[in-house]
């Protein structure tokens, strides 16, 4: 297999998308090429972290008071200066306002994998699973990920559909406007400022 | 009376398989491969924080009370979307973007 493919390749089986047969495949290729293996760890770890972000991510009415301030102040007193220094005095405010966001999404954000959750242990144990062991790396848990147990999950078998589906519900906004969306243009909106 | 009743058992009747199409399918009514892919997804599911977990499953009570014709344009989307090169798929996101900064209703 080439690099080539088993790249695109990374993304679709992250997805769940991949037939048994191809992520046996990749997973050959993987364990022999360590710059695919970096670009899978890569890949998993941005899905991971884009799956723990929360639907909107909270920002303290503080902070957002104190940053449009700093701002404010910062507009206020520099409209004289020109060139580099007007530029340095707007822009500092901005860079520090952007590294609080920064530090505030990271607190909200897990860096890596959350160490066992409450809920996701409770939720083992009440299935009964023997999976419920320290979490793992995404690789390894992926290897994990077998065939099919011949007595699945309570919770599985008691709503399959709900898991079968699980690619469409973490879609669904997209899917629910499909075509609207395919038909926004990306450059008329570009110039104006945002709505949202 | 009975007439009425005779009607009420007759409209039963006839929305039994519009009730059983809408309702959730067994697990032994899955095709491996469905099982396969549900078994898959359930190991991620899992892994999901509770947050998100409960996200899911409001949309999948939405999901299920979306007709039979509007769940099966959302699998076709899917597909659609899902067959897209990463080029493509990239510049759908944009798109999505750019939709939703559009202030779109959600």
């Amino acid at each position: 297999m080439r690099c080539h493919t088993a790249r695109r390749w990374i993304t679709a089986d992250l997805a769940g998308e991949l037939s048994p047969g191809r992520v046996r495949r990749l997973t050959e290729h993987v364990e022999r090429c360590e710059g695919c293996r970096r670009e899978r760890t890569a890949y998993a770890a941005l899905d991971r972290l884009l799956e723990a972000l929360p639907p909107e991510a909270p920002l303290s009415a503080r902070l957002e008071q104190d940053t449009l301030r700093r701002v404010r102040l910062a507009a206020d007193d520099v409209p004289e200066r020109a060139g580099f220094w007007r530029w340095l005095g707007m822009g500092a405010p901005a860079l520090a306002g952007a590294a609080v966001l920064l530090l505030a999404v990271r607190a909200v954000v897990p860096p890596e994998e959350p160490a066992s959750p409450p809920t996701r242990s409770k939720q083992l144990a009440a299935s009964g699973r023997s999976r419920a062991t320290a979490p793992a790396p995404a690789t390894a848990r992926r290897r994990a990920t077998g065939s099919v147990p011949s007595e699945p999950p309570p919770e599985l078998v008691a709503n399959p559909d709900l898991f079968v589906n699980l690619p469409v519900l973490r879609n669904m906004e997209k899917l629910q406007h499909y075509e609207a969306i395919q038909t926004t243009t990306l450059d008329e909106q570009h110039d104006g400022p945002s709505n949202g | 009376m009975s007439r009425v009743a005779r009607a009420l058992f007759v409209l039963l009747l006839a929305a039994a398989p519009a009730a059983a199409q809408w309702g959730g399918r067994g697990w032994q009514q899955l095709s491996p491969e469905e099982q396969r892919r549900a078994w898959q997804n359930y190991q991620r599911y899992q892994q999901l924080p509770q947050q998100r977990q409960q996200l899911y499953e409001n949309r999948f009570q939405r999901f299920q009370n979306l007709p039979p014709q509007e769940q099966q344009r959302l699998r076709q989307n899917y597909e659609a979307y899902r067959n897209q090169d990463p080029a493509a798929r990239q510049q759908f996101n944009e798109r999505y973007r750019r939709w939703k900064q559009g202030g779109q209703p959600r």
